[in-house]
């Protein structure tokens, strides 16, 4: 009797659940998607940083003048972080170059390995071999790096000197002159915009798009000061929900996610650090511009929190940069302009290598263990989702799933409720 | 001495305080025994890591062979604490009133409960979560710290009354 009553609560509580749950996600899915992203990074933000929060408590300092010192520290490395970034990011002028000298460079490095004769257009025996594959490929990339009759206009004008900006080097302005020799017919800057000027501009809705974002993104913060701050009051009042029968359960429970969230996120946040410092140390000794380096570093630790990611954005920037540098002073021995391009692709390996024998079992040992495939349906899952929003926060959801499940069951076993 | 008698022994062993009137729970925390040498701030903080929780009578706060994750203090009504047999029958060990606390073993580890523990008439009780003892032990030491000492006063306490009785039952036999 006992037994059967059990087990009809089993089923109650299981069927509520599931249909509770499945509601709420839906609906909120749909209805705060766009929040979905800035509401969750704020919340894991939170958890990240709250070891910190407690580690800087001196009774000394009072608690207001503590919580201002935090954010004064958090905001303060956030903007020296995105000042780092912007800085190096390309201006215009930087990216007309970029695009000539990928060109020129993809194009060169191509012709040199595969021999091709400029005047015949006949190459050695692996070209002959791969030029129907490869060509549509080669052609394909040139036609995407080919820069637009405004591009080749505004190239000129920044040759020739452009208020701000210093005047693209005469190296690159060959490059520009061997990439496109129909770059002195090409129209002026006039005659190419009269017709776009004709056309209405689209100032105010990107004015528009840009409030929106804005607005969005903004809770980003408020959702990671409230978490931050909270001591408590925000977890008292959603236990003061629960029954009394499933309190104890539910205390558990909390902490056992908390913990294993908790140290999830800051062993995944511990591993992207390693990675970028591993990465840009890497470069730098092979040869690659030490800003460069960290740049390259940061942008490939950033994207090792989406598993699979890193690797292949540290390789494909770092090929990049290979690509089209002209010189290089490398620390190690034997390395020149030639071969960094291998002594780049070693270095990948390398810290790929560092990353998943080293680092992941030292600062996530203890943390949740995720099968690669569970990672790469769930990546592919989130993308299908919700886009970038359902990338980034796949394995946090999936993480925080798994260990709700494994505990939620083990103690309602343990607490005979099923 | 039969092992019923000696539970008996153990759980009527209860640390009764001043009689709590209808006071805040700030007045009421410093009537309980586990926080009397806290100060005014020190329970300010406290406060806000309990939760408060009402039971109606004959509603269970936790059931015997169940984890323990909670000590429990009664702020207003009466608990029994009673531990049924194999054949359902139960005895009573101990009337828990309000201002006396329970299951504070559970706060050391999360070995099952001992007993049960039944609300006899409306209870409201204020329960501290081992998870939280162990956050308060980082964040502020020095309470936790406080509460660990009466702890481990109160399972010293039970200990010699434990030995005392025995040396009695044996002296006795």
């Amino acid at each position: 009797m006992k037994d059967l009553e059990r087990r009809r609560r089993g089923l109650i509580f299981n069927t509520l659940t599931i249909l509770v749950i499945l509601g709420s996600v839906s609906f909120l899915i749909w209805s705060l998607r766009t929040l979905i992203l800035p509401v969750t990074l704020g919340i894991l933000f939170a958890y990240l940083f709250r070891p910190l929060k407690n580690a800087f408590k001196y009774r000394w300092i009072p608690n207001g003048i503590r919580l201002t010192l935090l954010f004064a520290f958090l905001t303060g490395s956030i903007l020296l972080g995105t000042r780092f970034v912007k800085e190096n990011i390309p201006n215009e002028k930087e990216k007309l170059e970029i695009l000539v000298r990928t060109k020129y460079k993809l194009n060169e490095k191509f012709n040199k390995i595969m021999e091709i004769d400029p005047k015949t257009g006949k190459g050695n025996a692996f070209y002959n071999l791969i030029a129907q594959d490869i060509n549509p490929i080669r052609k394909g990339l040139n036609e995407y790096l080919e820069l637009s009759p405004e591009q080749i206009e505004a190239f000129r004008n920044f040759h020739r000197g452009v208020d701000g900006f210093t005047p693209v080097p005469e190296r690159y302005y060959e490059y520009f002159l061997a990439n496109s020799k129909q770059a002195l017919n090409v129209p002026l800057k006039s005659e190419v915009t009269s017709d776009k000027m004709a056309q209405p501009r689209h100032d105010s809705s990107f004015l528009f798009m840009a409030m929106d974002i804005f607005s969005t993104w903004v809770v980003l913060p408020i959702i990671f000061i409230f978490f931050l701050l909270d001591d408590g009051v925000m977890t008292q009042f959603f236990i003061r929900l629960v029954p009394n029968r499933y309190f104890e359960l539910t205390l558990t429970l909390k902490e056992e996610v908390d913990s294993a969230i908790g140290k999830y996120l800051r062993g995944l946040s511990m591993d992207c650090v390693l990675v970028g410092i591993a990465l840009a140390i890497g470069l730098f000794l092979s040869g690659i511009p030490l800003k460069m380096s960290l740049l390259i570093g940061i942008l490939s630790g950033l994207a090792t929190a989406i598993p699979l990611l890193g690797p292949i954005v540290g390789l494909v920037f770092s090929l990049a940069y290979t690509l089209i540098a002209e010189d290089i002073h490398p620390l190690l021995p034997y390395m020149t302009v030639d071969n960094v391009m291998m002594a780049v692709v070693v270095v990948n390996i390398l810290v790929a290598g560092l990353d998943n024998f080293v680092f992941q079992p030292i600062v996530l040992g203890g943390a949740v263990d995720l099968h690669p495939l569970v990672i790469i349906l769930g990546v592919m899952a989130g993308s299908t989702l919700c886009g970038m929003a359902g990338v980034l926060l796949a394995i946090p959801a999936i993480v925080i799933l798994k260990v709700v499940t494994e505990h939620t069951f083990r103690g309602l076993k343990d607490y005979r409720i099923i | 001495m039969s092992k019923k008698n000696l539970e008996k022994i153990i759980w009527g062993l209860n640390f009764r305080r001043k009689k709590p009137t209808d006071v805040s729970r700030n007045e009421f925390l410093k009537t309980v025994l586990f926080f009397e040498s806290l100060k005014e701030k020190q329970l300010k903080k406290l406060a806000s890591y309990l939760h408060e929780r009402r039971y109606e009578e004959n509603e269970y706060l936790f059931e015997v062979n169940h984890p323990g994750a909670a000590l429990f203090i009664i702020m207003r009504g009466e608990v029994a604490v009673e531990l049924p047999d194999d054949h359902g029958e139960v005895t009573q060990f101990a009337v828990i009133k309000a201002g006396e606390f329970l299951g504070e073993m559970a706060l050391s580890d999360e070995s099952p409960r001992s007993a049960s523990a039944r609300a006899l008439r409306p209870t409201t009780t204020l329960a501290l979560f081992r998870g939280d003892l162990n956050q308060l032990a980082q964040v502020e030491p020095e309470i936790a710290c406080e509460i660990y000492k009466t702890l481990s006063w109160i399972i010293g306490e039970r200990l010699k009354a434990t030995n005392r009785n025995i040396n009695l039952v044996k002296k006795g036999a």
